[in-house]
């Protein structure tokens, strides 16, 4: 009797598991091959480590669409990456950073930036399934389990992520397989990693307060940060993007993270150039297409700009 | 230690191997060493209550058994009950007392300063506590005899799989058991795992399902209007079943595994004709214990009328204070103890009689409605909340439906899209289309006889729709904070 019941539901979770591993391999596989951005860079960077730039650009939103590669290439004549995912924040682009610094041969210089609420913690991760075919990273699983247990769960206990799938993962991995099977190609922004916003016009978002805290959770990343790219021999440069002066009343004690900035810049030996308040940028609304993020004409400007100081300090 | 986690999917396995590779009287330390690994997965300072519980029941039930005078025996049964019941007041009713003590006094112009303690309630007191004073009433009252192995006592008091929310067992039924040679019984055993994953699915494909809706509406009733409050309410009705039915499955089927048999806790109770009915399907281990230690005790029906009524409206209230130290829950029991009494006093609750045809179908509306509003009170957050949400009920004229109401972000992305709420209302309708369909005996007797390859497919099918379709996140139990 015991063995009879342990050899059937033996080969019935065997059967299970073995179609629940062929599901999982299906829809990481087409994840990872899915042409969208943010699903190139991580690839590129997380597994082919094939974007190499002497300077390497990350952080969220306001860096994608703000940095512009060609024009920081031009006036620098140093190959340049921009690897800003929108909708995430340090917590989980990190693994990104951490990657690219472990592999990196090329790298010159590295720009994290930095918006006013920054240094918030997050325990949620936007999109969280386009980390999925990357759990087995070390740097991936790592900063996961530090958002949540969830995410640690996730990233540790096999097959855990198919209790977390959503029509988006579904979606994507059914187009990742077109890719794969070449019946669609389309690299689109992911080349320069630059991610310019659609709209020349500026849109009003919603002016409720946006609490400003410091995390040591995420001060403690971007330390770390610093740290590696030191190591490497790097230049480390946080650059605050610029924000639209009547959209910073939105932000409280935004001060907080610009001194902290400061302090770094002071105390580890890196730069930081503040384009929060930079006139020029800031007090026009042609420059944004919100708030915080730049649209088209702003991002030329912010990167002329920034490329400039860059070049001054290669000198 | 939560059924629905990782960890007691690797738990239960575990115990059940072992269990069955080790001789009958061996047993009682691996359960009784799974059982407090299980609440100690929690908070393992708590397990000091139920030591306490179980070394003072197991003493104070050989006093009252050897003791022949009876102000002896019932200085003894005392003492339990002091014990159990300071424990749970301690910990689940002090504050409430001392808040409610507080505000009357300030109502009188003094400030009575009453200290509100620090506490985390501890997981499933009020269910081991009224089984522990269980076994010691049932010895004061000779219908069982003490237990004289302290270690099958102590798993009496913690088998794992009903510690923290039921079914609240007897002494009578659970005890002999754990001293039986219980052999492998492969069909037992099936049934057992058939049990737990429906239980499964109860829990994760619907109550947690559901849950993100009501919690979304009920957490912020004025960004709400009648029509979705409403429809929270009943869909609440359905989280609640699924949610403790479901707890009760895994509790049962994972006994049943060990060849262990508890109490079955639910019956369908939605289906009740009369709220007398619907009380012999809810929660049935709760209420068949309020009726032989309350309502029995207090003179049950064997009194005048009037106080026939009191007896229960008195136990109603207990019931429902027993759920919670909040308002809200009393008045969710004093309601349940009203419609008693008013089918008693308009005599159209006859248990006797059948109700068939469009009368039966119309009693079963009739009472699934009063349920739920009394479901209102006991889900609303406090008392100002429910009055708040029966008001906003009874203004028709802000109703409409507007799935933006549901929609809650979490990481940027709404909680409630209409996809998601049209799978979740597809799930619940199958939920409910299985639970009617496997109540009748033939279907599951035709299923059962099915080829195995058949039934084993179906299994797989309810695996494949939690692990996929069942909420993310291992969400405890409703019944847990009682």
């Amino acid at each position: 009797m015991k063995a009879k019941f342990y050899k059937n539901i033996g080969v019935f979770v065997v059967i299970l598991l073995g179609i629940f591993f062929a599901i999982d391999w299906f829809l990481a596989e087409g994840q990872r091959n899915h042409y969208h951005s943010a699903n190139s860079k991580m690839r590129w960077i997380l597994e082919d480590h094939s974007i190499d730039p002497e300077i390497m650009i990350f952080g969220s939103s306001v860096a994608e669409n703000g940095l512009d590669p060609e024009v920081f290439e031009k006036r620098t004549s140093k190959k340049t990456y921009n690897a800003a995912l929108a909708g995430r924040r340090i917590q989980d682009w990190c693994p990104l950073a951490f990657e690219y610094l472990d592999y990196t041969q090329n790298g010159d210089l590295i720009i994290f930036t930095v918006f006013p609420n920054t240094f918030n913690k997050s325990e949620t991760i936007y999109l969280p399934h386009e980390y999925y075919p990357y759990l087995g990273n070390k740097h991936v699983a790592e900063a996961l389990s530090d958002i949540s247990p969830i995410y640690e769960k996730i990233a540790y206990v096999p097959l855990y992520r198919l209790n977390h799938i959503n029509s988006s993962y579904i979606k994507n991995a059914l187009q990742g397989w077109q890719v794969k099977m070449g019946k669609h190609q389309s690299l689109g922004t992911a080349i320069t990693g630059f991610s310019p916003s659609a709209s020349l016009e500026f849109k009003t978002t919603e002016d409720a307060k946006v609490p400003v805290d410091t995390s040591k959770v995420v001060t403690d990343i971007y330390e770390e940060l610093m740290q590696r790219a030191k190591q490497k021999d790097l230049k480390v440069v946080i650059v605050a993007t610029p924000v639209y002066y009547e959209g910073m009343t939105q932000f409280d004690s935004v001060e907080v993270v610009y001194n902290q900035c400061e302090a770094w810049a002071k105390d580890e030996n890196v730069y930081f150039f503040n384009y929060a308040y930079d006139d020029e940028l800031v007090k026009s609304k042609d420059h944004f297409a919100n708030n915080t993020h730049l649209n088209r004409d702003g991002a030329r400007l912010f990167s002329i700009k920034l490329a400039e100081q860059l070049k001054a300090l290669k000198n | 230690m939560l059924f629905n986690s990782i960890t007691y999917l690797f738990f239960l396995p575990l115990v059940f191997i072992l269990y069955y590779e080790i001789p009958q009287r061996f047993r009682w330390i691996l359960l009784l060493i799974a059982s407090y690994t299980f609440y100690m997965w929690w908070k393992p300072e708590y397990i000091i209550l139920i030591a306490f519980s179980t070394a003072l029941d197991y003493y104070l039930a050989k006093k009252i058994h050897s003791s022949e005078e009876k102000r002896r025996r019932r200085l003894f049964l005392g003492l339990s009950l002091l014990g159990n019941l300071g424990v749970l007041i301690g910990f689940k009713y002090f504050n409430f007392i001392t808040q409610n003590i507080n505000l009357v006094g300030m109502k009188f112009g003094h400030e009575l300063d009453l200290p509100v303690l620090d506490i985390i309630l501890p997981v499933g007191i009020s269910f081991y506590t009224f089984q522990t004073m269980s076994y010691t009433i049932d010895i004061y009252n000779r219908k069982i005899k003490p237990e004289t192995h302290f270690g099958r006592f102590a798993v009496f008091v913690s088998f794992f799989p009903q510690l923290v929310a039921g079914p609240i067992e007897r002494a009578s039924n659970l005890l002999p058991q754990f001293a039986k040679d219980i052999q492998f019984n492969y069909y037992q055993i099936l049934s057992g795992l058939r049990r737990v994953l429906w239980g499964l699915f109860k829990k994760v494909v619907i109550a947690d399902r559901v849950a993100v809706l009501v919690n979304h509406i009920y957490n912020d009733p004025d960004q709400q209007n009648g029509l979705t409050l409403i429809m929270a309410t009943y869909l609440f009705a359905f989280q609640i079943y699924c949610d403790f039915s479901g707890y009760s499955d895994i509790a049962i089927g994972s006994a049943r595994m060990l060849g262990i048999d508890l109490m079955e806790n639910f019956k369908v109770p939605y289906l009740s004709k009369s709220i007398g009915e619907f009380w012999t399907r809810w929660h049935i281990s709760l209420s068949t214990w309020f009726r032989d230690y309350v309502y029995i005790p207090i003179g049950g029906n064997r009194v005048v009328k009037w106080r026939w009524y009191y007896n229960l409206m008195f136990v109603f209230i207990v019931s429902g204070f027993w759920h919670g130290s909040k308002w809200t829950f009393i008045i969710w029991g004093a309601l349940h103890g009203f419609y008693l009494v008013m089918e008693r006093i308009l005599k159209v609750g006859d248990k006797k009689k059948e109700y068939g045809g469009i009368g039966g179908v119309l009693r079963i509306f009739i009472i699934f409605n009063l349920v739920v509003f009394a479901w209102l009170f006991f889900r609303a957050n406090s008392m100002h909340d429910a009055v708040f949400i029966l008001q906003k009920i009874a203004d028709v004229s802000t109703y409409h439906f507007d799935i933006t109401l549901l929609s809650e972000s979490v990481g940027g992305i709404p909680a409630v899209t209409v996809p998601k709420l049209l799978t979740t209302l597809g799930l619940l309708g199958l939920f409910v289309g299985l639970d009617m369909f496997w109540l009748n005996r033939k279907v599951k007797d035709k299923f059962l006889s099915q080829r195995r390859w058949l039934k084993w497919s179906a299994y797989a099918s309810v695996i494949f729709i939690i692990m996929f379709l069942g909420y993310s996140g291992e969400v405890e139990f409703i019944y847990f904070q009682f």
